[in-house]
């Protein structure tokens, strides 16, 4: 058992942003929410690590409803990568780690010889051990991804979320950053649910991938049969060409210009 | 990396994790502040020898001698007081200045930000202006008139800013702003209605510790206390909360509870600091700035840091106010203004041209 949404919907006054929507997340399995701009991935996102109530549904992690739990306990088993995030300029790369720590910390908390070792450890999973004494301010738009990769892995929570991880990089911190995403979800046994543009990526590294179309559940299941020619054009209203990796047999989608 | 080159960098981060409390430089900065606090009780209008001071102490505090000399009184009726409340308030505002410049995740918050300084000005000129007795019995109770005024201006902001379970800080900077400028106003106003004589008001707007008693440290200190140690405490949240709000939620931080608490706190430190001895302006600013400047950001030592730092600037600031002038006296808040405005600004310039 994993993470459950059940009959979620949200309105901001009279707009639906997300209606009725049903999923199952599995542990051991890399999601990718697809859908345009607007569709409502972030909004689920935020649905599922609790910062936004839905107006109706549940969200349920191994039967228990997420919003009636301590935020402390939350963060102990829903870690988030979010779109954005404001890094203070004077803190170090290790300080920011450790901060990920805080779900597992009691009140008067001194640092543990657990508190370290996973703090390293995550740091070494994400390859910036040797940024540990960088200050955010000297660092790159790929390593700052991975410190908050790194910042959310040190939460050790069954359920990751990244919100569009990959936007802002570039092609090699793109495949940097979904290599090490592929490599998480046996990392403690979790699910990982990332939101993506990139389609082709999408198909390269998602188990599976959910498609929202105006905040409704478009298609969900395995991306060589969601990324069909005709879902793809249905939801992005855009002509597409749809062929096949002929080396891993994964999906390439290229805009029909 | 090999393996070996890890275990260096594992064992540093180790060491790094393990004292980043810089409690090395916490103890140095008691000791400065030890040494200035003895200096600062020996110079005055009336200059004491440090060992006749120290002799006085110990015929006073070990062998229970009361001499009754003229040292004796200076010392512990005069000076002490008036250099222990100097410290204590210089410390208590440092420290919500830290404080309230990591809430609002914004270096040029002061402790006067949401409403205390204009809050507790207007409980003074009240108590000043109008007919109300000054003393009532023997107790003066222009402080408590100050302080009532500087918690119920907080409040206020509080409350305004304060909707559906959430407090917005923002809404709380603003509401801070204006109820300032609005008890600004009625104090600038009961001050042209009133009698000619509007000294003491100045006076007490400006600060002084002139009339420090020991009593007046001791009542500092209920409200300093705990607020300190609430403070400290929660440090750690407050560098979480430099990653926004939202974030510091998803790292498991109870957001408003740590907001709510914390402002309660700083609010009531500085409110008890202001009411005995006027407003003191500067301290709760440059203090961070400094400590901010040398030692880093980190709010776990940045708050006890900058509180000793302030303590030592206000104790600085009040030996120059009573000596430079030889027998009459300079208000402290002019001192820190004058000696903290250059030198902020040559801070601001320095920093400029190595960064």
């Amino acid at each position: 058992m994993g993470l459950q949404l059940k009959d979620i919907s949200l309105s901001y006054k009279e707009n639906l942003v997300l209606s009725n929507i049903n999923i199952e997340f599995d542990v051991g399995e890399v999601i990718g929410l697809v859908g345009r701009n607007g569709s409502g991935k972030t909004s689920l996102i935020n649905i599922m690590n609790g910062l936004v109530r839905p107006t109706s549904g549940l969200v349920l992690y191994n039967g228990k409803d997420i919003n009636n739990i301590s935020i402390k306990e939350r963060a102990k088993f829903i870690s988030v990568v979010p779109q954005r995030i404001n890094f203070p300029a004077d803190y170090k790369v290790l300080d920011l780690v450790y901060m990920g720590r805080n779900p597992h910390m009691d009140f008067f908390h001194r640092a543990t010889k657990e508190d370290l070792n996973n703090t390293y450890e995550v740091m070494k999973t994400t390859n910036i051990v040797g940024l540990a004494h960088k200050l955010i301010s000297e660092i790159s738009g790929g390593e700052m991804q991975r410190v908050a990769i790194a910042m959310a892995l040190n939460q050790r929570a069954p359920v990751l979320l990244l919100d569009e991880p990959t936007t802002n990089l570039d092609l090699v911190h793109e495949v940097l950053v979904l290599e090490l995403v592929k490599k998480l979800n046996s990392y403690p046994k979790s699910c990982v649910i990332l939101s993506i543009h990139d389609l082709t990526l999408a198909s390269k590294y998602c188990d599976k991938v959910v498609m929202l179309k105006n905040g409704e559940l478009f298609a969900k299941g395995n991306p060589k049969d969601v990324f069909s020619k005709e879902n793809i054009e249905s939801v992005f209203s855009t002509k597409v060409r749809v062929n096949k990796d002929p080396i891993d047999n994964s999906t390439l989608i290229t805009p029909e210009v | 990396m090999t393996n070996s080159e890890q275990q260096i960098y594992k064992s540093n981060d180790e060491n790094y994790l393990y004292n980043n409390f810089k409690i090395n430089w916490i103890i140095i900065l008691s000791i400065i502040l030890l040494i200035i606090g003895f200096i600062a009780i020996c110079i005055g209008p009336v200059y004491i020898p440090i060992l006749d001071l120290f002799n006085i102490f110990y015929d006073r505090v070990f062998a229970n001698v009361n001499t009754n000399s003229n040292f004796d009184i200076i010392i512990f009726k005069i000076r002490i007081p008036r250099v222990l409340l100097a410290g204590i308030v210089g410390f208590a505002l440092a420290m919500s200045g830290a404080t309230y410049q990591g809430l609002f995740r914004n270096n040029l918050a002061d402790p006067y930000l949401i409403g205390v300084a204009s809050g507790a000005g207007l409980g003074a000129t009240i108590v000043i202006v109008t007919p109300i007795p000054i003393y009532f019995g023997f107790i003066n109770i222009l402080p408590f008139a100050a302080f009532l005024g500087a918690i119920s201006a907080v409040l206020l902001a509080y409350f305004i800013s304060y909707k559906s379970n959430s407090l917005t800080l923002t809404t709380l900077l603003l509401a801070g702003i204006a109820i300032s400028s609005i008890c600004g106003a009625i104090t600038a106003l009961l001050m042209i209605g009133s009698d000619p004589d509007i000294r003491p008001v100045l006076n007490w707007l400006f600060g002084s510790f002139s009339s420090a008693r020991f009593e007046h440290v001791a009542l500092v200190l209920i409200y300093l206390v705990p607020s300190l140690l609430i403070i400290l405490s929660f440090s750690r949240f407050i560098n979480i909360l430099q990653l926004g709000e939202d974030h510091a939620i998803l790292l498991g931080v109870n957001v408003e509870y740590v907001k709510k608490i914390l402002i309660i706190a700083a609010s009531l430190a500085t409110a008890a600091a202001v009411s005995f001895c006027g407003l003191i302006g500067f301290v709760g600013l440059i203090a961070p700035h400094l400590v901010r400047l040398i030692w880093g950001t980190d709010y776990r030592y940045l708050i006890p840091l900058s509180s000793l730092l302030g303590a030592i600037f206000l104790i600085l600031a009040d030996m120059i106010a009573r000596t430079v002038l030889g027998s009459s006296e300079l208000p402290v808040g002019l001192v820190t203004a004058f000696c903290g405005g250059p030198f902020f600004l040559f801070v601001l310039r320095y920093q400029m041209r190595y960064r």
